[in-house]
């Protein structure tokens, strides 16, 4: 029996063509390096979730302020590493799917659903949708923090890291965790943990993204830190009228009256007599 | 990656219909998640089928597969697609939301659903031996 499904998906016409010039002995792009630095912690009342901002392309810095930390649920947040476009699309995918869970159940949502359903969802592509996730989230039976790994292993801890920079944020959390802290103390030490990650590791930069929750609700910090701040901002330039040579003041064109300051710098007078056309 | 097996041809093959085509490309699968994509939905199935018959006896995914065959049967002609709502609120596809869920859907295709309704009723009923047509939307 062939049960009907959704008709859609992914595409993989251009895959076989791709092949096929592989074959030939055409090089394609190869896999890019990526690099975040994530990390959350669990402290008295909630979570703590910080991202740092740097997204890369390779060796180039594409964006200097992203923002990593997406949205799950209202109580539920997420902050993903590893390839920007699929950390989007599962978070989005996910957070859709928990909008209808709650339209279905009339209950708010809950971390351990989101989390079965990112590691479900990562388990069923074998690795190849890249997303390294820190999930955090406040539900009916407190805070509750996990990791998942693209190929969808999970973990529960009261402080986790993850991204490139994962090894110096879980230094500083390794140094100065302690259990039952304040906020302050948690936004602290989750600060300094990004920070760590954007002055050691290459992959991470910019600025430090926080994002608490508790019962009261979400307060996402965004650029709570701005720990690289351009010290010389230039302030651009202005030109005296008439700093451009002028080489030719023969145009051709009919003359600009909607740019005043060019037609007073530039004088309009007419071409040449075109040359009469010869009719048969 | 292994040499796929060709398929074991039960009809013959329509080539002035269905066009000319290397039957081994397109049997085989390029890239791994083509192969997911492809058995991801019948092995989660099977998967939740010998799950049910280990817990409650397999009078329960005998029963299940049933209804899924009733309800899958609720279908508009092809070329039009199908909202299967019965069929989605039981297997429990309703709330879940994926990659199949809004990437190339064929009603957001760029190619002409080569659809004709005749011919894939015909095929559809086992009136003429052919397959039906493998356009997107004639399914």
């Amino acid at each position: 029996m062939v049960i009907p499904t959704e008709d859609g998906g992914f595409n993989f016409d251009l895959c076989k063509r791709n092949a096929f010039l592989g074959q030939q002995g055409v090089k394609g792009p190869s896999v890019l390096k990526t690099g975040t630095t994530i990390a959350g912690v669990i402290y008295k009342d909630g979570i703590v979730l910080g991202a740092d901002t740097r997204s890369t392309n390779g060796d180039t810095v594409a964006d200097k302020n992203c923002e990593k930390i997406h949205y799950i649920a209202p109580n539920i947040w997420c902050c993903g590493a590893g390839t920007a476009a699929d950390t989007e699309a599962v978070t989005g995918m996910v957070s859709s799917a928990m909008e209808l869970h709650r339209l279905a159940t009339n209950r708010s949502s809950r971390v351990i659903t989101a989390m079965t359903m990112l590691k479900q969802h990562l388990f069923k592509y074998q690795g190849h949708v890249s997303a390294a996730l820190v999930l955090g989230g406040y539900d009916h039976s407190g805070p509750h923090l996990h990791s998942v790994y693209p190929h969808g292993s999970t973990d529960t801890l009261p402080f986790v890291t993850m991204g490139s920079g994962s090894l110096a944020a879980m230094a500083v959390f390794e140094s100065g965790y302690k259990e039952n802290m304040e906020l302050e103390d948690a936004k602290i030490l989750v600060a300094r943990a990004i920070e760590a990650g954007i002055f050691n590791d290459l992959g991470s930069g910019s600025n430090v993204d926080l994002c608490i929750i508790n019962k009261d609700g979400k307060d996402y910090l965004r650029n709570w830190k701005c720990p690289n701040e351009r010290t010389y901002r230039h302030a651009g330039f202005t030109f005296p009228p008439g700093t451009t040579p002028l080489i030719k003041k023969n145009m051709n064109t009919a003359y600009c009256t909607s740019l005043p300051g060019l037609s007073a710098l530039v004088e309009v007078s007419d071409g040449p007599e075109p040359e009469s056309m010869e009719l048969a | 990656m292994d040499d796929p097996q060709l398929p074991f041809m039960s009809t013959p093959v329509d080539n002035l219909r269905g066009g000319l085509g290397a039957l081994k490309h397109q049997v085989s699968d390029v890239h791994p998640v083509e192969t997911i994509q492809k058995n991801g939905p019948k092995s989660q199935r099977e998967l939740r089928q010998q799950m049910a018959s280990n817990l409650y006896g397999c009078a329960l995914p005998i029963r299940e597969d049933l209804e899924c065959q009733i309800l899958s049967k609720v279908q508009r002609l092809p070329g039009l697609s199908s909202s299967r709502i019965g069929l989605e609120s039981l297997t429990g596809t309703l709330d879940t939301f994926g990659f199949e869920s809004y990437l190339g859907l064929p009603q957001f295709s760029e190619e002409a659903p080569d659809l004709d309704l005749h011919h894939s009723m015909e095929a559809r009923l086992s009136m003429t031996p052919g397959p039906a047509p493998q356009g997107r939307m004639g399914r």
